[in-house]
């Protein structure tokens, strides 16, 4: 808001802003005067009230003079305000006559505002606790819901009664395969490094280097190649899938499928789990070779381990059973990374925010899913002797 | 403007909101069969959420909608073929991003009906011709103008040669010129096609131009304050305050 300055005494222009209190019988005046705007420092109103140790019940009425005023803007208004609060408070009669008529009318569209609000506000207000618990219900409602029309999709596609875009499904694999290959290969590289490097230094102490060929090999083909491509994935492509959703639900792009009785979670659910649960173990596969060959690097620099002795140890301390228990966690993780991505695109609300907000809830509860499964399938594993 | 005398979509006793709260309630009117139909009223009053209710995207706290004689509502079996009579133009056009203008009005047909693929691409050149947007089929949407944008909207809401036409703020966004052509379009597709339309506006001059009758809702009654043809409601000295002084705004 603009200051306004009005007819007030020169006198006063320039002027830091200030309050007096005078006391007449059963009147407290409050005198304005000054340049009350933002960009001075205003005193404390309420605070010099409770200073003059004048008590509010030996007086009736409080009035606001604002005829020594420079200029004023809303930072006035808000002092006024909170001198109106106090008075009401105290039960005092309050009088504003002598405050600018500027001031006047935007106190009055306040007070107008304000009553809108709190009515608004009063009828929606629900408690917290109540609002959480039909927040989490409706939320496990709508998993259950999405989980039952995935199935009955895949179920229509299976049969031929519905055949999603080969261009879409090309894309994602594309996407969610071809495009991660790079990061997965990094990451999985320098994670082979890393455990063969402190593999390393501790069987050095017992003089059983070789066995950091079985350390590598077993860690990334039985968990850490596939928990590595899950936790990767559900930060690319869980998250990728939330925003695409998301905003799909922010542009009524949606709506416009449901309007042509096109259900989207067939349209744009199925192929997006059939890509990840394609491609996913793909990945973890090259995963477990990449961290494999990061193992071999260091092994050779920092051992007398040779190129065929490593190959030797590791084809006899990793099985295909290993391997394949690592893929099928990958498929696993991949259908969680793929629909916890597409749930929360699809549970996504309106407005921008919700967009950012549906991305990082795909990627911390995808991650969450992630490792609560690899928790089960290692407990399962171990107890079916895999 | 001939209009036939049958109801094709009828409301009754509908309450609408969000989250258990009433935003309007105990609703009953009837469109008629061919009529351009105007929701008109304050902003907030639940113009929108209204139309998305008769569209079938959202359920009504209370109270029914028919369409024809059949219950609009997902309990009914019949509901997605009920749903494929009705076409939607939405506010920001919700054209697919990622798909040309072309793949945006073939693809309801490629799901929704019988068509060849040839018989597809004539069907989707004729409705771009039918809104003027003759070779622009291979343009994204992010490509198009905002009036095109509507345009190319309202040939993919006319994909499946809907009965009844949804339009939620077609003239939104739009400079006078635009909103002027999109209203000679919506009057000679409705004489072309005989299609009934709903149409959500705050814009008084299409308001005037091209509706056959205004629905009124207002908010703090969270009902109907009128139902009548715009002239007839200028004219009526009993109509309720608020009515007379929207209207009287656009004249």
């Amino acid at each position: 808001m603009r200051s306004h300055s009005f007819e007030s005494p020169p006198s006063q222009q320039g002027l830091s802003p200030s309050i007096d209190i005078v006391v007449q019988e059963a009147l407290i005046q409050v005198q304005f005067a000054g340049e009350w705007t933002l960009v001075r420092k205003r005193p404390d109103c309420l605070k010099q009230l409770e200073e003059s140790k004048i008590d509010p019940s030996g007086f009736s009425k409080i009035s606001f003079d604002g005829s020594r005023l420079a200029s004023w803007d809303s930072s006035f208004l808000l002092a006024v305000q909170g001198l109106i609060a106090w008075a009401q408070s105290q039960q005092l009669e309050y009088s504003t006559d002598r405050l600018p008529e500027g001031v006047l009318r935007l106190l009055s569209i306040a007070h107008e505002g304000t009553c809108f609000s709190s009515n608004q506000a009063e009828s929606r207000s629900t408690p917290a606790f109540w609002d959480y618990i039909s927040k989490l219900g409706r939320s496990w409602l709508a998993w259950q819901r999405l989980v039952g029309e995935l199935a009955q999709a895949l179920c229509a596609c299976l049969c031929g009664r519905f055949r999603f875009q080969r261009k879409d499904f090309v894309e994602l694999v594309h996407e969610t395969g071809l495009k991660a290959l790079g990061i997965v290969s990094l990451l999985s590289f320098l994670t082979g490094l890393i455990i063969a490097f402190i593999g390393i230094v501790q069987l050095q102490k017992l003089g059983a280097d070789l066995y950091v060929a079985d350390l590598v090999g077993l860690a990334m083909t039985r968990e850490l190649g596939a928990l590595m491509v899950g936790v990767i994935m559900a930060g690319r492509t869980g998250a990728a899938f939330a925003a695409q959703i998301g905003t799909m639900r922010v542009n009524e792009e949606l709506d416009a499928f449901e309007s042509f009785s096109i259900a989207p979670v067939a349209f744009l659910v199925v192929p997006r789990v059939l890509a990840s649960m394609l491609m996913l173990p793909l990945l973890g596969a090259w995963a477990c070779l990449m961290g494999i060959l990061g193992g071999l690097l260091v092994s050779l620099s920092l051992t007398d381990l040779g190129f065929v002795q490593y190959v030797h140890e590791l084809q006899y301390a990793v099985s295909l059973g290993d391997f394949l228990g690592g893929l099928f966690k990958c498929w696993v993780f991949s259908f969680i990374v793929a629909m916890t991505g597409c749930f929360q695109g699809l549970q996504c609300g309106r407005d921008a925010r919700s967009v950012g907000q549906a991305a990082t809830a795909a990627v911390v509860s995808g991650i969450t899913w992630i490792v609560l499964a690899d928790a089960v399938l290692a407990i399962s594993f171990n107890r079916l002797g895999i | 403007m001939s209009i036939c005398s049958d109801s094709v979509i009828r409301v009754h006793g509908l309450g609408i909101g969000y989250g258990g709260q009433a935003l309007l309630d105990g609703l009953n009117f009837e469109i008629k069969r061919g009529e351009i139909k105007m929701i008109a009223g304050a902003s907030g009053c639940g113009k929108s959420t209204l139309l998305r209710h008769l569209m079938g995207l959202d359920v009504p706290i209370k109270g029914e909608i028919f369409l024809e004689d059949g219950v609009f509502s997902p309990v009914n079996p019949s509901f997605q073929s009920m749903r494929r009579r009705c076409g939607v133009l939405f506010q920001g056009a919700a054209l697919w991003s990622d798909r040309t203008v072309h793949e945006n009005i073939a693809l309801p047909m490629q799901y929704q009906s019988q068509l060849t693929s040839a018989e597809i691409d004539g069907m989707v050149a004729l409705k771009l011709a039918l809104v003027g947007l003759s070779g622009m089929g291979a343009k994204y949407p992010a490509e198009l103008s905002g009036g095109m944008r509507k345009r190319a909207g309202l040939a993919r809401a006319l994909a499946l040669d809907p009965e009844i036409i949804f339009l939620d703020e077609p003239s939104a966004g739009l400079d006078p010129i635009s909103s002027r052509h999109l209203d000679s379009l919506i009057l000679e597709l409705r004489s072309v096609l005989g299609a009934t339309f709903v149409v959500v506006s705050h814009e008084l001059s299409s308001l005037f131009r091209i509706a056959d009758s205004v629905l009124f809702l207002d908010a703090l009654t969270q009902g109907v304050i009128a139902d009548a043809p715009p002239q007839k409601l200028l004219k009526d000295p009993h109509v309720d305050p608020k009515v007379w002084q929207f209207l009287s705004a656009g004249i």
